[in-house]
């Protein structure tokens, strides 16, 4: 019953957390020009940091979802997962609040998903998750150090 | 070293091993993406002259050869599309236009119409500029993209 609370409240949200960024990264890490003109159509950033961005930012998804997946460095990828999330969430809502129609370029090329009120809240939502995640991974330890792999001293209160 | 400074330095980890994969992969991909190129993919297009749904339908029913290109992705494409129009992804375009031998079509036709999914069309721009660099004349956006086609009495297909 320990073990399945642990699992719902610890372990879930940081693979689903992990899924969503390594996801989003693979399908963004093989159409860099693509990438470079959804960023473009933000009109936030020049030109070199958009191709810049565009050719570093999926392997940034890809590697820290990755390690949240497996439970590497959990908080430092959470907090990591976090600051990505909180300025795609700026992003799309600059986007919104200037009355841009444009796509999200939020998964690549594959779809055609406008930049909106829904993916605010859903980047709210992630936002909150690698919060979560971060907060619940624990102080770190050497290896695999997340709170779930940290083996506890008898009688010691779990937070 | 404390927990947020260990927390940090892995961060800084993460990022530079990502950051290397990434231009790594660049580096060595088929089509990498020009960086430090202020006119390249990240650039914010030069907007397209714009022709309204009203005026499209006058010109054909004036009998002028108008060839629309639907630029959006394949999955809105097969939902629905003009009648007669070429498809090919903005994302794929110079590659498309060379396959399907584009040049003989668009030379055939008294204009061309580029049309996407977003009001802004940045994508559409875009290919706009490409066809006009490619010596093709009368190269023009459709205002207001498949949305306002759609609304529109003209032909369509799968809408």
């Amino acid at each position: 019953m320990k073990d399945r609370r642990r699992w719902l409240v610890v372990v879930a949200p940081r693979i689903l957390l992990g899924a969503v960024l390594l996801g989003a990264g693979l399908l963004k890490a093989g159409s860099g020009e693509a990438g470079a003109e959804a960023l473009a159509n933000y009109r936030l950033m020049p030109a070199a940091l958009n191709q810049l961005l565009a050719v570093v930012l999926p392997w940034w998804e890809i590697m820290v979802g990755s390690m949240l997946i497996l439970g590497l460095w959990v908080r430092a990828c959470a907090g990591f997962a976090a600051l990505l999330v909180a300025c795609f969430a700026l992003a799309v809502g600059s986007a919104l609040v200037r009355g841009l129609d444009i796509d999200c370029g939020c998964f690549g090329t594959t779809t055609e998903l406008k930049a909106g009120l829904p993916h605010v809240a859903t980047n709210g939502f992630l936002l909150a998750l690698a919060l979560w995640v971060a907060r619940r991974s624990g102080p770190q330890t050497a290896g695999a150090d997340s709170s779930e792999a940290r083996p506890r001293v008898a009688g010691e209160v779990v937070p | 070293m404390s927990g947020w400074r260990k927390d940090l330095l892995r961060c800084v980890v993460v990022l530079a091993v990502s950051s290397s994969l990434g231009l790594l992969t660049n580096a060595f991909a088929r089509r990498p993406v020009p960086l430090l190129d202020s006119s390249g993919p990240g650039a914010w297009p030069e907007r397209a002259p714009r022709v309204s749904v009203e005026q499209l339908q006058e010109e054909l029913s004036a009998g002028r050869v108008l060839l629309i290109v639907d630029v959006r992705n394949d999955v809105p494409f097969r939902a629905g599309h003009p009648a007669g129009a070429v498809h090919v992804p903005a994302s794929e375009f110079v590659r498309g236009y060379r396959e399907l031998g584009l040049s003989r079509v668009l030379e055939a036709a008294d204009g061309v119409v580029v049309m996407c999914d977003s009001a802004e069309c940045p994508s559409g721009d875009r290919v706009a500029r490409i066809l006009s660099d490619l010596g093709h004349g009368n190269v023009r956006v459709l205002q207001g993209g498949w949305k306002a086609y759609e609304q529109s009495t003209l032909g369509k297909v799968g809408a």
